[in-house]
């Protein structure tokens, strides 16, 4: 069979079509009482800021070393704990938000820069929050 | 009423969001249930795709694209992610009460019924399904929207997020390995 004759059979086949649903009315139901997923990936970067916390009070009632130092001591002493949290973390979590406010930004249909960052403010304070934690460790190398 | 006003009513009053889903439901569930062929993975599809336009219909911009456009965009994203991961999420419908639930499961059967008797009565259809089901989803979703949606070059397009050469270019090389399939030498 010649493709143009394959599409034309395509095009003139007879299509399954629906024309009731028993289920539709629930599902409104269900969609309005939807509410917003809460944000789970803030919990994992919790841990390195309970860190960074930690490291800051510490510097600010033993003076005699900065917070960087505590930071690199810290680091150093726990190498595989510490890159887990305060590299691996905070870049999936930059990558994994960047790319849902690329998927955002394409189900809106380009709503502007505005919109887009009041739809996706948690996002874009999540890539902020882990860039900051990663920059404190690039600091303290 | 035009999209505009209707975007505009569900921004000041989003219970006017039953307007949208009464007019959109059925033809983008018709879509869902054609991709996929499951009448139930199709009503699990449609949920989660209404789901994300009321969650986000406050930022929709109407000079990007149309409402009707922007839920087969949604709807597209969702069957993709079905594909690939073959997993039921069915999030929405687990918030509602235990009562509900087994009313919705049973609407959901109801509903099995019908649309599988309406599928028997398709087999050239069902046949074509089954072959395109084996294609890379770039070419399921192209061919699914101009063969079976009958929807023109432009809105595929506008749809996908693509210009219409490469959508063209995407359909021919689509079309050519379905009907190798279909036809095998």
């Amino acid at each position: 069979m010649e493709t143009s004759e394959f599409e034309n059979k395509l095009h003139h086949m007879s299509k399954p079509e629906i024309n009731q649903l028993s289920h539709q009315n629930l599902v409104a139901h269900a969609i309005s009482r939807a509410k917003e997923k809460s944000v789970v990936s803030l919990w994992w970067l919790a841990i390195p800021a309970f860190v960074i916390i930690m490291l800051w009070m510490k510097s600010m009632y033993m003076p005699q070393h900065g917070f960087f130092t505590y930071l690199k001591e810290t680091i150093s002493g726990q190498p595989p704990l510490m890159v887990f949290i305060f590299y691996f973390v905070p870049v999936i979590l930059t990558l994994v938000n960047a790319l849902t406010i690329k998927k955002t930004n394409y189900l809106l249909g380009g709503p502007g820069i505005f919109k887009l960052l009041q739809a996706v403010g948690h996002n874009v304070v999540m890539i902020l929050l882990a860039l900051f934690i990663l920059s404190l460790l690039i600091i303290s190398q | 009423m035009s999209d505009l006003e209707l975007i505009a009513q569900i921004k000041q009053d989003p219970a006017s969001f039953s307007i949208l889903f009464r007019e959109y439901y059925l033809p983008i569930y018709g879509y869902i249930f054609r991709r996929t062929g499951e009448a139930e993975a199709a009503a699990d599809i449609a949920s989660e795709t209404f789901a994300k336009a009321f969650k986000s219909i406050p930022y929709f911009n109407y000079r990007g694209i149309a409402i009707k456009v922007w839920l087969y965009r949604i709807a597209t994203n969702e069957i993709n992610l079905y594909h690939r991961n073959q997993t039921k999420r069915n999030s929405y419908i687990s918030r509602l009460d235990p009562s509900l639930i087994q009313q919705y499961h049973q609407y959901i059967e109801d509903d099995k019924l019908i649309l599988e008797h309406e599928l028997e009565k398709h087999q050239q259809y069902l046949e074509v399904l089954h072959q395109l089901k084996t294609l890379p989803l770039k070419y399921q979703e192209v061919i699914s929207l101009r063969y079976f949606e009958d929807k023109d070059n432009k809105e595929i397009a506008e749809i996908l997020n693509m210009n219409e050469g490469t959508l063209k270019s995407i359909l021919s090389r689509g079309l050519e390995k379905l009907r190798n399939r279909c036809n095998p030498i």
